[in-house]
């Protein structure tokens, strides 16, 4: 298959736009598109401090590295977070990987972990508590910890590597959840807290293949494989019956994500900060929109 | 052709389109890579008999 742009040797087909790339058009493309939704989202400002949430997958290792290379244009200090939950083998893999990275680019990197944040790893939590969904219980604890990483480092930003297939699993999970307000926050928060680092998505636009594809080009190293409660996962089974979708029918999750967009931008008219109190937690004290925050109520729900 | 997916190679006969093999060895072509001969390729790209295939699978759950 030949390159669309030049005639060289494709390495890839979109199957969304009908063109094939050669490596040398794929990574301007790529490297072209991240930088646009940068722009588009005003994701960065000259002299923030970005702390990019490193897992050592492919996704977080590839953005590392793409702000790593933006940085040296444009003045942004950059940092990693690497949170081990406590998975085993799985996860040690994943934090050498991470810090490997962050060795090769120079980058200051610190490692916080669920046992010393909660007491308790998340092996040890489901081990001990069948009935506890894993991932809804890993989401928010990581949520919480990303953030008061991120405060005590002093970060601006919480830079994540959702790509556009997890922004497409969010939807279809919110809706599915009957949760609409909640995609309102995915942007930009709803409320404006010092309490809140704001996140950036900066690989939003781009689909997890492509991501892949990147890191294979450039020889990053990804030490990926299966979470091993990837089977109690919602969003793998969502991700699936995307993909089956989007193969058949290229160019739905693009849709769905620029639909999602539209759709933010009218909701957030229709909402104003009043619709969206926040209190402290009775027993954290950490804001939240009820009287206990979902942490404390998931650490309340867990016997150990 | 020789194909190797997940750690294991094996002689296989299949002659046609990339994503065609994809599909038939039970993959979503967006979460696999296909490498022709050791270079990433387009999954259009035809395959015939004398080539080594590897199809690496990219997208895990989770």
């Amino acid at each position: 298959m030949k390159c669309s742009k030049c005639g060289g040797y494709a390495v890839i087909t979109l199957h969304y736009s009908q063109t094939h790339l050669c490596r040398k058009h794929f990574m301007q493309m790529f490297e072209r598109k991240f930088k646009r939704t940068v722009r588009e989202f005003g994701m960065i400002k000259k002299g923030e401090k970005i702390a990019v949430g490193l897992s050592g997958g492919k996704d977080s290792t590839v953005l590392l590295h793409l702000l790593y290379k933006l940085s040296k244009k444009h003045p942004f200090e950059l940092i990693a977070l690497i949170v081990d939950e406590g998975t085993g083998e799985y996860r040690k893999k994943l934090i050498e990987n991470a810090k490997r990275e962050c060795n090769i680019l120079g980058i200051s990197f610190k490692i916080v972990s669920y046992a010393d944040f909660v007491g308790f790893t998340l092996n040890d939590a489901v081990g001990k508590n069948k009935q506890v969904n894993p991932c809804s219980l890993c989401g928010v604890i990581r949520r919480r910890l990303l953030n008061k990483a991120a405060k005590e480092a002093g970060a601006d930003k919480i830079a994540i590597g959702h790509n556009l297939d997890d922004a497409v699993q969010t939807v279809f999970m919110n809706l599915m959840r009957n949760e609409p307000l909640r995609l309102l926050r995915y942007n930009e928060p709803l409320v404006n807290s010092p309490e809140f680092v704001q996140r950036i998505r900066p690989l939003i636009r781009i689909p997890e293949k492509e991501i892949a594809v990147y890191a294979l080009l450039n020889g990053i190293n990804t030490g990926e494989s299966e979470c091993p409660y990837a089977q109690y996962s919602l969003r793998k089974e969502i991700k699936h019956k995307v993909n089956e979708i989007e193969e058949k029918y290229p160019g739905t999750k693009l849709k769905i994500f620029s639909s999602f967009l539209q759709m933010e931008k009218l909701m957030r008219q229709s909402v104003s900060d009043k619709d969206f109190v926040l209190s402290k937690c009775k027993k954290c004290g950490e804001l939240t929109s009820s009287d206990v925050c979902m942490l404390c109520r998931m650490l309340d729900s867990i016997s150990l | 052709m020789i194909l190797i997916s997940g750690g294991k190679t094996a002689e296989y006969s299949f002659r046609g389109p990339a994503m065609d093999l994809i599909k038939k060895m039970g993959f979503r072509r967006e979460e696999v890579v296909i490498k022709i001969n050791g270079k990433l390729s387009s999954d259009l790209e035809e395959i015939i008999d004398s080539d080594e295939v590897e199809i690496i699978k990219v997208v895990f759950g989770g």
